[in-house]
């Protein structure tokens, strides 16, 4: 019997054993090998930063969206670029999704976009021209936005609908949002003028002032562009080029839209240096400068005009730039687009006044020792 | 005493019982897959000593029941028991024998199944490789540091539910320690919108999260629902606050400076290492002509294992998964990433590993021969009855 009690307990022994063998709640300490191919990571953050902004407190409640959200709207649930997504759906199943996606800087530019959005119903691209015809404009947040319609005419929807997208393009900010409505086309007309009477009603406020952060105008074929599933960190530092950083610059992370940032912050403020690259001329020098203008407060200028306020500046390795001072009341932006191998190299310096006078020399030589 | 609890562990009562509450966890544990999810209802009915079923509006008092581990471990008990203590061996009998050795070893394989049988997922896109695979339902916060080899990085990965507000986590080959800020079981983590997020402030002081917000989400529980953990932490060194940072998982990883090097944090599925990698060459995804139906889910990969100085491509589709060393690696999903990202296909194999797979197999065969052979002699001895 003894015998017999010893195997019934070795049975629940070893049972017990392996049941509490496996913990999950382990620390795990090992070498790993690097990943094959390495997503890109963000920037570098500086070493010590005292927190200046509480995290978001969660009894702070949220107010509701800046919009009267139309009857029979459904909300569904955000993620990544996306901050407000609604579902319409009809009795057969047809269904329209709504989309409100932020994105920094212009986010592409208007023509990559919206061809974009034909190709997703069917359509083929458009021109520049054609855009022009294309486009018309509708009240969002007290002032006129662009606002797109195109129908599509194969059945992308589930092999048997075509497609209709409504969208609007409203500048907010340093940010550009993009309301757009896609789906089954006859119920996507029938839900337009609820979509205008929407975006009609937006109220634009304050957008977030401390992530202000600049993208040039995009040339056609720019490669951003709204998407729910957009790299949410994407500076590849491989294709930085090399340069020397001025003392007192810092690293300012990983933004959107830039290849690298640094921030300078002294006793007359805070400035913000971006670089970022666009394929092609980035939307061209004139109207870069003129929307760098309007930010520091200034009139538009024409090209006559640029010619002459533009002065030149080399890199280290040959590479001329041209450069801007735009010296608003307040703020005043230095800016450099270095034309090189078929892209435009934007590095743009905002700041008070004060501190771009203070660190204008240290500008020129950070430009000056840019290597590609 | 201990007679009477060997009694009490070979009796036929305690098998009749055992099976009644077998029947019972499998009906009520089906029922918890409405509310809970396949996952949690596994973990709560099957893998747990206890658990107890509560109803959808609550309104009368939930039923307790034994957990599947505590009816699988008797049933085993109750089993090797009454085998060792009434069972005499003779010829006559061999078929019950060989019977009750095929249940032991199905309840035992199972048991062994569900300690280390191990399922995770390797995703890629095409031109892309992978030595490692992740869980689908388990989070790690990972720090990652070179290693001062080229080929490897020093990780420390604490387990995701060990990311509680209010907590703190250390270790001591860190240099700084984490104190959990905020920490949710499923976050939305999105970009902080202008107009919309105006009054709220950005999830974090460093990193990604500078321009993003973070808040709570319902858990899902759905069989294909998955939650995305995220939390606000702030890293401490020498009990200086280094400032927050945002874990999400999906954010890709973010750099800490320290003065003793830089770290990488990243909030990702549980990784499992491989000695060995698999790179996407192609996708193929074909419907059957004029429907959105599937027709073959293909994948051709290449295994480069430096170990074996294996170098050769391989295709893996429905019904034809790649064994290779000691794991499977099943075709599960299949797609396309958008266009402005590339348009190139992109496919996930479910890699299963299950050092006992063959017990359930072997179980059953030698049950099957052992109720043959049973029934074999009874008809024998019924013919020679029938004869004389």
């Amino acid at each position: 019997m003894r015998v017999v009690f010893s195997r019934v307990a070795a049975v629940l022994a070893m049972s017990s054993l392996l049941m509490s063998g496996c913990r999950k709640d382990d620390v795990r300490v090992y070498q790993a090998p690097k990943d094959l191919e390495t997503p890109p990571s963000s920037s570098p953050s500086p070493a010590s930063v005292p927190i200046e902004r509480e995290v978001a407190k969660s009894d702070s409640k949220p107010k509701g969206p800046p919009w009267t959200v139309p009857s029979g709207w459904v909300e569904q649930a955000t993620s990544g670029m996306r901050v407000a997504s609604y579902l319409v759906k009809a009795t057969d199943g047809r269904a329209a999704d709504i989309s409100v996606v932020a994105l920094e800087g212009v986010a592409g530019g208007e023509l990559s976009n919206v061809n974009r959005w034909r190709e997703q119903i069917g359509l083929g691209a458009v021109t520049e021209e054609q855009l022009a015809g294309l486009r018309t404009t509708v009240p969002a947040g007290g002032r006129q936005v662009v606002f797109y319609e195109m129908a599509g005419e194969k059945p992308v929807l589930d092999g048997k609908y075509k497609a209709r997208t409504l969208a609007s393009i409203l500048p907010a900010g340093a940010m550009t949002v993009f309301f757009k409505m896609t789906g089954e086309e006859a119920l996507v007309a029938l839900e337009k003028t609820r979509f205008l009477a929407w975006i009609r009603s937006v109220e634009t406020g304050d957008g977030p002032s401390e992530t202000e952060v600049e993208t040039p105008v995009a040339a056609a074929n720019a490669s951003a562009a709204p998407s729910t599933q957009a790299p949410l960190a994407s500076t590849d530092s491989s294709v930085l080029p090399h340069w020397s950083v001025p003392s007192g610059w810092k690293d300012g992370g990983s933004r959107p839209m830039r290849l690298a940032s640094f921030e300078i912050s002294n006793a007359e403020g805070i400035g913000d240096i971006s670089i970022s690259s666009l394929s092609g001329d980035g939307g061209g020098l004139l109207a870069n400068v003129n929307r760098w203008r309007g930010q520091a407060g200034l009139a538009t200028i024409d090209e006559a005009t640029l010619k002459l306020e533009s002065g030149t500046i080399r890199t280290a390795d040959g590479a001329t730039g041209f450069l801007v001072d735009l010296k608003g009341t307040e703020k005043r932006i230095l800016a450099v687009i270095i034309p090189h191998r078929g892209s435009s190299w934007f590095i743009k310096l905002t700041g008070p006044t004060e501190l771009i006078t203070k660190e204008r020399a240290k500008f020129d030589a950070f430009v000056q020792s840019i290597r590609f | 005493m201990l007679k009477t609890l060997t009694q009490f562990l070979s009796s036929l009562r305690l098998t009749v019982v055992l099976l009644a509450c077998a029947i019972a966890v499998v009906f009520f544990g089906t029922l918890g897959q409405t509310s809970d999810g396949l996952y949690v209802a596994q973990q709560r009915y099957f893998r747990s000593w206890f658990s107890y079923w509560t109803p959808h509006d609550a309104t009368f008092p939930w039923i307790p029941l034994p957990g599947g581990y505590l009816v699988g471990t008797l049933l085993l008990a109750n089993l090797t028991v009454a085998h060792v203590t009434r069972f005499k061996w003779s010829w006559n009998k061999s078929g019950i024998f060989m019977t009750h050795i095929g249940i032991i070893l199905l309840l035992v394989g199972q048991l062994l199944t569900d300690m280390l049988a191990r399922e995770s997922v390797m995703s890629f896109r095409e031109g892309e490789s992978r030595n490692y695979s992740e869980s689908s339902m388990d989070f790690e916060l990972a720090f990652l540091q070179d290693s001062g080899s080229n080929q490897l990085d020093q990780v420390i990965a604490f387990p995701a539910n060990l990311i509680k507000s209010g907590t703190e986590l250390q270790h001591p080959l860190l240099p700084f320690s984490i104190r959990v800020r905020e920490a949710f079981e499923n976050a939305t983590v999105r970009v902080r919108g202008p107009m919309v997020d105006s009054n709220r402030p950005p999830a974090s002081t460093q990193g990604a999260g500078r321009s993003m917000i973070i808040e709570s989400s319902a858990a899902k529980r759905g069989m294909d629902d998955r939650n995305v953990p995220g939390s606000v932490l702030e890293m401490i060194d020498g009990g200086r606050s280094m400032g927050t940072w945002l874990g999400s998982g999906i954010l890709r990883a973010q750099q800490i400076e320290t003065a003793s090097g830089t770290w990488r944090m990243e909030l990702r599925p549980v990784r499992e290492y491989k000695p060995f990698a698999l790179t996407l060459i192609k996708t193929t995804h074909e419907v059957y002509p004029g429907t959105e139906k599937p027709k073959n889910f293909q994948s051709r990969v290449r295994i480069q294992n430096l170990d074996s100085r294996e170098d050769r491509e391989v295709d893996i589709y429905m019904n034809n998964p790649l064994r290779y060393s000691g794991y499977t690696f099943f075709q599960f999903q299949m797609g396309r990433e958008q266009l402005e990202q590339g348009g190139r296909g992109t496919s996930a194999l479910q890699v299963v590993q299950n050092p006992s797979w063959i017990a359930p197999y072997l179980g059953c065969i030698i049950v099957g021969l052992g109720l043959l052979v049973q029934f074999g002699i009874h008809l024998g001895k019924f013919i020679s009855r029938r004869k004389a």
